[in-house]
């Protein structure tokens, strides 16, 4: 329990310690706007104001890689699922950014006071359960299998180039000098959280719709029954607590509805973006977070969602698919009702039928 | 075909209905059918940015002057004839803002960081994010004061601009 416990006040602490030396505000870790801003420093879009090659991503791929390095758990493993999982990933990213946050973004927004973000909660429990009565019905993903070793190695490859290229700085990386790109923590600070944070949630398997997914699964009486069920949840609790109280400390809580940074008024649209990540989360066994961790740790079918959520980071850019201070533009809505179109969709086609 | 099977044809159904009533609405509504995108305008050229500069420092002398309506008229000029810099939407919210119509200049200033979100960036030379955080405080407290006077509609469309003024800044580095 002692793991899991601290896994949450890491997530916690880091995360409005982020935000506190530099990261945008309520954005202390954000798995889709950091994938936003890579997909920018890589020139996959043209934003100059989402440019910059977060630590804290690099961190958590590479932080999982080394716990299960020294842990003797790295293990190259693939159901034959990597397309399926590239276009879930680029579905949960374009859920993640009309709502502008992931799942653990959802979790420090509310912990900052951002009474929108329980919209989003809601819509992500409305999309775990629908996701879990797809697996329920016979939804299968493959059971992974042991694939060349070399597999295990390259997501973790990538992020420890990206790594040098954010330490030497080439000129075919970008950086911004203004705007949402430009704020950010120092790069030790980044780099340190994002590893500690990896390392702890590949020991934990942490994941928000996994554990948010137990509550059904066992309900909330049972729940205390099952360790790891149990375990999951404290690591939510014991989140937003140490993340309200680390808020609150920094001067970074402001109650209410209004006025709240990377948010909205357009609820319903937020719930139904949530709905698709929860959703998408569960036929693809974890959250945006929980894909970097499981790529870290060999799995390449994970690896598969991360390049997805990559390329769905640069897609929302280019096609104004996120929403933002003034609402939900067209192009997103339709992005978000075809998203789910698509997940619905193959939830029916990978169900198995007896 | 089972209950999920059935539920889950029907959700397809109810959301490609959807997605050709929100494409119905939109084009209703006389939207453009491209969105545009603010970070990717074309850069205003040298000889723009100089005479903008030249318009600036006139229509500034004219308020100092207390010339506020031919200070309005030089600044409606410059909107036609660049409207998408932010440059001419700000000045034009700096002259109501002395003519003491608060929400009228609110409104200019949501026009100007919407074509130029560095007057909220601290990091670059335009921030503006003092001076705006102080009139959306003023328009609070004018808004407080309408509530009881005005009609729902007037004091619905100020309140959301104050709300997306607060959230632009929130989210702002400033």
């Amino acid at each position: 329990m002692v793991k899991y416990i601290l896994t949450g006040v890491c997530l916690g602490v880091g995360g409005a310690l982020l935000s506190y030396f530099g990261n945008p505000a309520s954005s202390g870790i954000c798995v889709s706007c950091f994938m936003k801003n890579a997909a920018g420093a890589l020139g996959l879009h043209g934003d100059i104001r989402m440019q910059y090659l977060r630590p804290e991503l690099i961190g958590f791929v590479l932080g999982a890689f080394i716990a299960a390095y020294i842990n003797k758990d790295l293990r190259s493993v693939s159901a034959g699922t990597f397309l399926l999982r590239f276009f879930v990933g680029i579905v949960l990213i374009i859920g993640c950014a009309v709502f502008i946050g992931c799942p653990i973004k959802m979790i420090i927004r509310m912990a900052a006071g951002d009474l929108t973000a329980l919209v989003g909660l809601a819509g992500l429990l409305a999309g775990v359960f629908i996701g879990l009565k797809f697996i329920e019905g016979g939804f299968r993903v493959g059971s992974p299998d042991a694939v060349p070793q070399a597999g295990a190695y390259l997501i973790p490859l990538l992020m420890g180039l990206l790594l040098l290229f954010l330490l030497i700085k080439p000129s075919f990386i970008s950086f911004s000098i203004k705007g949402a790109g430009a704020q950010h923590a120092p790069i030790c600070l980044s780099l340190f959280i994002g590893l500690l944070i990896g390392a702890l949630a590949q020991r934990t398997k942490f994941c928000i719709t996994a554990g948010l997914a137990r509550l059904f699964l066992w309900g909330p009486r049972d729940v205390p029954g099952c360790p790891t069920s149990a375990g999951m949840l404290v690591s939510i609790g014991t989140f937003l607590l140490s993340a309200l109280i680390t808020l609150s400390a920094t001067g970074q809580f402001s109650l209410g509805l209004h006025g709240q940074p990377s948010s909205n008024e357009s609820y319903g649209w937020a719930f139904l973006a949530m709905l698709a990540v929860g959703f998408g989360s569960m036929l693809i066994r974890g959250c945006p977070f929980r894909q970097l961790v499981m790529a870290g740790s060999g799995d390449n079918d994970a690896g598969g969602a991360v390049l997805g959520m990559l390329a769905g980071a640069a897609i929302v850019q280019n096609w104004v698919l996120g929403g933002s201070a003034s609402g939900t533009p067209y192009n997103a809505k339709i992005g978000v009702l075809v998203g789910l179109v698509f997940l619905f969709t193959i939830g029916l086609l990978g169900r198995e039928r007896s | 075909m089972d209950w999920l099977d059935r539920t889950s044809i029907i959700a397809i159904a109810c959301l490609v209905t959807a997605a050709f009533v929100v494409t119905f609405l939109h084009r209703s509504d006389g939207a453009p059918t491209e969105t545009p995108k603010t970070a990717s305008r074309a850069p205003t050229s040298n000889l723009q940015l100089s005479e903008i500069k030249n318009q600036e420092k006139k229509i500034r002398n004219l308020m100092e002057s207390q010339s506020l309506e031919q200070a309005e008229r030089l600044a409606m000029k410059m909107i036609l004839k660049y409207p998408d810099n932010g440059e001419p939407y700000m000045l034009l919210g700096d002259i109501y803002l002395r003519k003491q119509d608060v929400m009228k200049a609110l409104n200019r200033y949501r026009d100007a960081v919407d074509r130029n979100p560095d007057y909220l960036d601290k990091k670059t030379p335009l921030f503006q994010g003092k001076k705006l955080k102080s009139v959306i405080l003023e328009g609070l407290s004018e808004l407080e004061k309408k509530v009881n006077s005005s009609d729902d509609d007037e004091l619905g469309k100020d309140r959301k601009l104050i709300y997306y003024l607060q959230r632009r800044i929130a989210g702002a580095c400033g």
